[in-house]
């Protein structure tokens, strides 16, 4: 039982210290955010810095929510509903509430444990709103499905489906936009669609979310809006969802996914008369990942590139291709890498799916980062292979999109400030001087230069009149300061450029539910009224750039990939000509404001204190045994504040082999971890007693009582480096025989490490980058001197890409204790030299090296029989060579392994190992005469 | 130790395998709750005044949740049905209960009492199946268990020497109290409102925003007419006119022999209560939380009140006093006249049931199936 509890604690105490992995990347605290409360009527509203106003308007839309899905799913949350706001995105990721690190496309999240809502600002009411009322839709689903089973008396621990939970609060959250069109078109029409049957394939990506909310869409039009809720009335009826589906629509779900896939294609094939999809109307330059921001550079030599940023290997990174003047900028070679991102901790992450690159005349690229607490814009400059200067300020955290200026000495990007608001700054590279062109939470982006340096077009919600909150064009005259329209269309409009004859303007729109490319021509150095359609593709297009006055390149979606295009817009048919739309600007009326939710009383805005709630309780007696052992038990209990900064971890168990022990077979450590800090630590003391296996010889045991305390510090320097230090202080007394031989020690261990991890991870294990940790170590007896002895562990991994799912993986480590009463380190097995039976090879000192080929094996298999359809997916394959040995004082001989192996990992929870191979005995002079088969699970090393 | 829980456990397997029974000593009954709304045409009312003060006489629970039903009285005796298929008695005089019927499936109706016995159905989970079920409680034994193809999700109505309940799928049953299937009537449309009986008449809603009159002698069809969004509240008739809520927020006052609308009210909100009705004024709540009095004879508007909660279960009009539960983990007393609550009594839970004034009780049932009894 005792083992059982060891392995709950080890997993909480991950839980609760994520960062004190062997390895493994660091969340880090960069800000120090001081909470304050706004109670609403339904809600606790935590934010701090000044961000109060963006608050008090994200408090109205949770309370216009609450009253929504009150009568919707006829349903009442009737606790308090705590929801923390975080000013960006960026800082978002530095929470504490869950334990993981979260990936930028997460815009918010339920957590069930507490109940929290954690959401971001991201500089748009609109899409905030949208967050809001996403995650408010899994509380009000949540409570709802929750009491229902209660009341049923059906376990709790039954859910639908996350296509179905996901796709519900996409649904009842926010109307179907130009992305999910987007999705859904192309899903269709290029043949990936998934449906509900085979809809499990598609678990956790975008096209499942997008996928559900089509499908309650699909059903709200064929069989009513009434029918939606009812599937959640109807919950507890089944315990498969998709009975629940057949119960409440009155059919068989394969009926259902007839219907509904006949629905898309009538809905969509229609499309394929007047419009085409990208590939068939352009040249394509890229073919494989996700390519975005074309940017086209004519270096001094002539030759024409085009820079862009893109995912191509699991990096985000800057890349260029050589664009083939000959073949009218199509057929490219492979894209070359520019500057690798993600391995660093200035280029941390590029911000794909949001920020654009440019670069300047004289062949400087201005692309974003976030670099540290914030976001940096780096200029790179092509003849010097280099970034020669950065642009960071403390007060703009999340920055997007710069453009520069005719002359190249200027440029103008987005930013969020502390406030949440997302506006449009004006930089100047030779002063190094920053302007502030915009200051209200309207959602002010993609700016770029205008028809001279001192106009700036771009794009923002703060569209007034009959098409109030839409996204258009607007220009800011930097002589008066002036904002006036450029474009009044009802729907969003966004990446404004310039062409190089100055003739006319191009940009993005969803006028026609996915984003084209549109142009409005410029006469007498003035923006016309009209807007003409310049492509007709079935899916969307982003970032046009010229590269001369009729061709340009951009990024388009298609086949669920974002590649790169080329154009030439002079060539279309002219039959776009006949798609005007005439602008009328007189109808633009005020400006809108956001309505906020009123405090009753300065009282109801409060200061956060902590306060302390169990996360976590568990307790088990076993009585298992025979009676005269006695009874067993432990429990372990959890706390942590709302914000998950401060945890504290309780833990007794007792130990007891017969009634008389159990007095003194106390097991009990309390331990406090503070991560609200960039310096995490944690302290607590123990006291522990019992039989403790021995390793220092095979299966032998010996009792010993320890108490003490110990302190943990970790500094992470970045994302992927840190220190770590502790201090334990330990009183041992230990029998290896009772009452014969006994040992007594007050023990002080001090341990310092390096860690250092960028690795790139597949379904197995880390298939790039590099992982280290080096440590130092002393541990001694201070009072009775029978312990003293060092400890350095050098422990040095890389992984070699050879391919997408292919790497080459090397490691080599020496562990070393040396000293009186030095511990032992043990290996053997599956997890480092494969062969020899499991942590068999024991010593002071050790070493191990491995070399591994890991690559993909099966990519699925199905098995149809006894089970319907039951899908395995990545069975990854390995060959591998192993060599080390451990002693304690004598070096004996080298030990070794050859050999391959599968890899499995079941519900990305665990990896399944299977390995066949041959020792290398004799101090690595020859193979053992069988074969070695060996079974066990654990991730790559 | 291992003999205390040895005895623990020994405890708990005998009380968690109490017998399925329900056996009390008959009386005579002067007063007979016998179903949810007490009247077939659904009578959500009671002379009887409550004063300003309740006075909590008991508290016990079931073993489930309640839907939005409510209990029964026979006599001094208190039938209650929960959704994970129990159907409990208790005694009024001291709460305690007296026996329990246990079922797999979910209870939604209350029970129905006649003479000496209570019918119920049993919706089954897993499959689309009732169990439509007469149990003696006298003798401690069913009368009759019979399968019915659906589930039964809304309110049995006793009349005539017999019951009329409908399935989700559309059938509307008549059946004999004694298990004899008198009709069937098939809407071929699924249904979520509970049907109320008057004038020889079947009248309810379906989920197409049909309203449905089937003749309570034949089973034939009277009328059928598609007046607007799904219908999931029940109907409460008066003088020939029935009165029901839909899906969009809208009341409808309904000639009940013609199908013809008299008159019609839009709330705003879904509304999933059965409305009550003393004398020309008709009280009738929504999701939104608002209760509205509006005159019987055409619908105007006589007062509103904002409750901020959500009103499911349907209020109990007692002499000048309105009890209305609210699922926000309350009920009001409310002045009929004039709409002033004038008393707001907390609970552990959300309001469920629909209250029911009883042998000088009053009865309210709230989340994780509590049922509390007041003196007043």
């Amino acid at each position: 039982m005792i083992k059982y509890l060891l392995l709950i604690l080890f997993c909480l105490n991950q839980f609760t210290f994520g960062q004190l992995y062997f390895f493994g990347r660091n969340k880090v605290q960069y800000n120090k955010f001081d909470w304050k409360i706004l109670k609403t009527g339904h809600f606790d509203i935590y934010y701090y810095g000044d961000n109060k106003e963006i608050t008090e308007i994200g408090a109205e839309y949770a309370e216009e929510m609450f009253s929504e899905l009150k009568i919707k799913l006829n349903e009442m949350v009737t606790r308090r509903i705590p929801l923390i706001f975080y000013n960006t995105h960026l800082q978002f990721q530095q929470t504490n509430t869950i334990p993981g690190f979260i990936p930028e496309g997460v815009g918010g999240f339920f957590e069930f444990v507490k109940g929290r809502v954690v959401i971001p600002y991201t500089g748009s009411l609109e899409d905030f709103r949208h967050v809001v009322r996403h995650e408010l839709v899994h509380v009000f689903m949540s409570s709802k499905l929750y009491r229902e089973l209660r009341e049923h008396r059906i376990s709790t621990d039954r859910s639908p489906p996350l296509w179905f939970t996901e796709g519900l609060a996409e649904y009842l959250s926010t109307k179907p936009d130009a992305q999910a069109e987007m999705v859904m078109r192309d899903a269709i029409i290029s043949g990936y669609f998934y449906n509900l049957q085979n809809i499990y394939q598609i678990y956790g990506t975008f096209l499942m979310y997008k996928e559900g909310q089509n499908f309650l869409e699909f059903i709200e039009k064929k069989y009513g809006k009434e029918i939606v809720p009812l599937l959640l009335e109807n919950f507890w009826m089944y315990s498969k969802f998709d009975k629940v589906i057949e119960y409440t629509l009155g059919k068989p779900i394969k009926e259902i996914d007839d219907e509904w896939e006949f629905y898309l294609k009538k809905k969509y094939y229609p499309l394929m008369a007047d419009n085409s999809p990208i590939g068939n109307a352009t040249r394509q330059l890229t073919d494989f990942g996700y390519n975005f921001s074309p940017v086209y550079y004519k270096d001094p030599d002539g030759n024409d590139y085009i820079y862009f940023v893109a995912n191509r290997d699991g990096y985000s990174s800057l890349y260029r291709i050589e664009l083939n003047k000959n073949n009218e900028y199509g057929e490219t070679e492979t894209p070359e890498l520019i500057i690798r991102g993600e391995k660093s901790k200035e280029l941390e992450s590029f911000h794909l799916f949001q920020s654009s690159i440019d670069i300047s005349k004289n062949g400087i690229i201005a692309f974003v980062t976030k670099s540290g607490a914030n976001d940096a814009i780096h200029f790179y400059s092509v003849a010097e292979g280099k970034i020669v200067k950065d642009l960071q300020r403390e007060n703009l955290i999340s920055l997007s999109s710069p453009k520069f200026s005719l002359n190249g000495n200027k440029i103008v990007f987005q930013a969020i400030d502390t406030k949440g608001f997302s506006d449009i700054y004006l930089y100047d590279i030779l002063s190094d001087s920053l302007s502030r062109l915009t200051n209200d939470y309207y959602n002010d982006q993609n700016p770029s230069f205008g028809l001279t340096d001192s106009q700036v077009i771009f794009s923002s919600d703060r569209t007034a009149g009959k098409y109030q909150k839409k996204y258009n064009l607007f220009s800011y005259n930097l002589d008066n300061h002036k904002i006036s329209y450029v474009t009044y269309i009802n729907a969003n409009c966004y990446s404004s450029r310039i062409s190089p004859d100055k003739k006319y303007l191009l940009f993005t729109s969803d006028y026609d539910g996915v984003r084209n490319i549109y142009k409005i021509e410029i006469e007498n150095n003035s923006f016309g009224n009209k807007v003409n359609k310049v492509t007709r593709f079935i899916t969307s297009a982003f970032d046009p750039d010229f590269i001369n006055d009729s061709t340009i390149a951009f990024s388009g979606f298609e086949k669920f990939l974002f590649n790169l295009y080329s154009i030439n817009i002079n060539s279309l048919d002219d039959s776009l000509s006949n798609n005007v739309i005439t602008m009328n600007m007189d109808s633009t009326g005020g400006a809108w404001t956001a309505k906020k939710y009123m405090s009753p009383s300065e009282k109801e805005k409060l200061k956060y204190e902590r306060q302390y709630t169990l996360d976590y309780a568990a307790g088990q007696v076993s009585t298992a045994y025979d009676p005269i052992y006695g009874t067993r038990g432990g429990a372990v209990f959890v706390l942590s504040d709302l914000f998950g900064d401060d945890n504290y971890l309780f833990y007794i168990f007792n130990t007891a082999e017969v009634q008389s022990e159990i007095l003194k077979s106390f097991n009990v450590s309390i331990q406090k971890y503070d991560l609200s800090k960039r310096t995490n630590y944690g302290y607590g003391i123990f006291n522990f007693s019992g039989r403790r296996y021995d390793i220092t010889e095979s299966d032998e045991y010996f009792y010993e009582r320890s108490f003490g305390g110990f302190f943990l510090l970790n500094f992470p320097l970045s994302k992927f480096q840190r220190i770590e230090g502790s201090v334990t202080v330990a009183n041992s007394d230990k029998e290896d025989l009772p009452g014969i031989i006994e040992r007594k020690a007050l023990l002080v261990s001090n341990n310092i490490s390096y860690v250092f991890d960028n690795s790139l991870w597949g379904s197995t294990g880390p298939l790039d980058g590099i992982r280290a940790r080096l440590l130092l170590g002393y541990t001694g007896d201070i009072k009775f001197s029978n312990v003293d002895y060092y400890s350095v562990i050098a422990d040095y991994r890389q992984y070699f890409r050879l391919g997408y799912t292919t790497a080459l993986a090397l490691r080599a480590a020496v562990f070393y204790n040396d000293g009186k009463e030095a511990r032992r380190y043990f290996m053997g097995g599956s997890w480092d030299l494969r062969g020899w039976p499991r942590f068999s090879i024991r010593g002071e000192k050790m070493w191990i090296s491995s070399l591994e080929l890991r690559f993909p094996l099966i990519d699925e298999i199905r098995v149809k029989f006894p089970f319907f359809g039951l899908s395995f997916f990545g069975i990854r394959g390995a060959t591998f060579f192993d060599a080390g040995n451990a002693w304690d004082t004598q070096y004996t001989s080298t030990l070794g392994s050859i050999g391959a192996g599968l890899r499995f990992n079941l519900f990305g929870v665990i990896v399944l190992r299977y390995d066949i191979g041959k020792k290398i005995e004799d101090n690595f002079s020859r193979l053992q005469p069988r074969l070695f088969y060996q079974f066990f699970f654990g991730w790559d090393f | 130790m291992k003999y205390l829980l040895s005895a623990l456990i020994s405890l708990s397997f005998l009380f968690g395998c109490s017998p399925s029974i329900i056996k009390i000593k008959p009386e005579a009954a002067d007063e007979i709750y016998s179903m949810f709304g007490k009247t077939p045409e659904r009578n959500f009312y009671t002379p009887q005044s409550i004063g300003d003060t309740l006075i909590k006489k008991w508290e016990n629970d079931v073993n489930g949740g309640f839907s939005y039903t409510s209990v029964t009285v026979y006599g001094s005796y208190v039938f209650a049905s929960d959704l994970s298929g129990r159907i409990f008695c208790f005694n009024n005089n001291n709460g305690k209960s007296v026996g329990k019927l246990r079922y797999k499936g979910a209870v939604f109706s209350a029970p129905v009492i006649e003479k000496k016995n209570i019918i119920f159905a049993v919706a089954s989970e897993n499959d689309n199946i009732t169990n439509l079920i007469s149990y003696n409680f006298i003798l401690g034994k069913e009368t009759y268990n019979i399968e019915i193809k659906g589930k039964v999700l809304t309110e049995i109505i006793k009349a005539d020497s017999s019951i009329i309940f409908n399935t989700n799928n559309g059938k509307i049953f008549r059946y004999a109290f004694y298990g004899e299937k008198r009709w069937e009537f098939d809407s071929k449309s699924f249904v979520h409102s509970s049907p109320a009986v008057d004038e020889g008449i079947v009248f309810l809603g379906n989920d197409r925003g049909e309203i449905i009159a089937v003749n309570f002698n034949n089973g034939k069809l009277i009328y059928r007419k598609k007046i607007g969004e799904p219908f999931y509240a029940g109907a409460t008739i008066r003088s020939g006119i029935a009165f029901i809520g839909n899906d969009n927020g809208k009341l409808y006052a309904v000639n009940l022999k013609s199908g013809n609308i008299k008159w019609e009210f839009d709330s705003h909100a879904r509304i999933t209560m059965v409305p009550a009705v003393k004398g020309d004024t008709m009280i009738v709540g929504n999701l939104a939380g608002d209760l509205y009095a509006l005159k019987k004879s055409d619908g105007t508007p006589i007062w509103k009140i904002k409750t901020g909660g959500l009103l499911n279960a349907t209020p109990l009009i007692a002499g000048n006093s309105i009890i209305l539960p609210d699922f926000d983990k309350k009920f009001y007393l409310i002045n009929l006249r004039t709409g002033k609550i004038f008393k707001t009594y907390y609970l552990d839970g959300r309001a469920k049931l629909s209250p029911v004034i009883a042998d000088s009780t009053l009865f309210i049932g709230y989340e994780n199936g509590n049922i509390c009894a007041y003196k007043f």
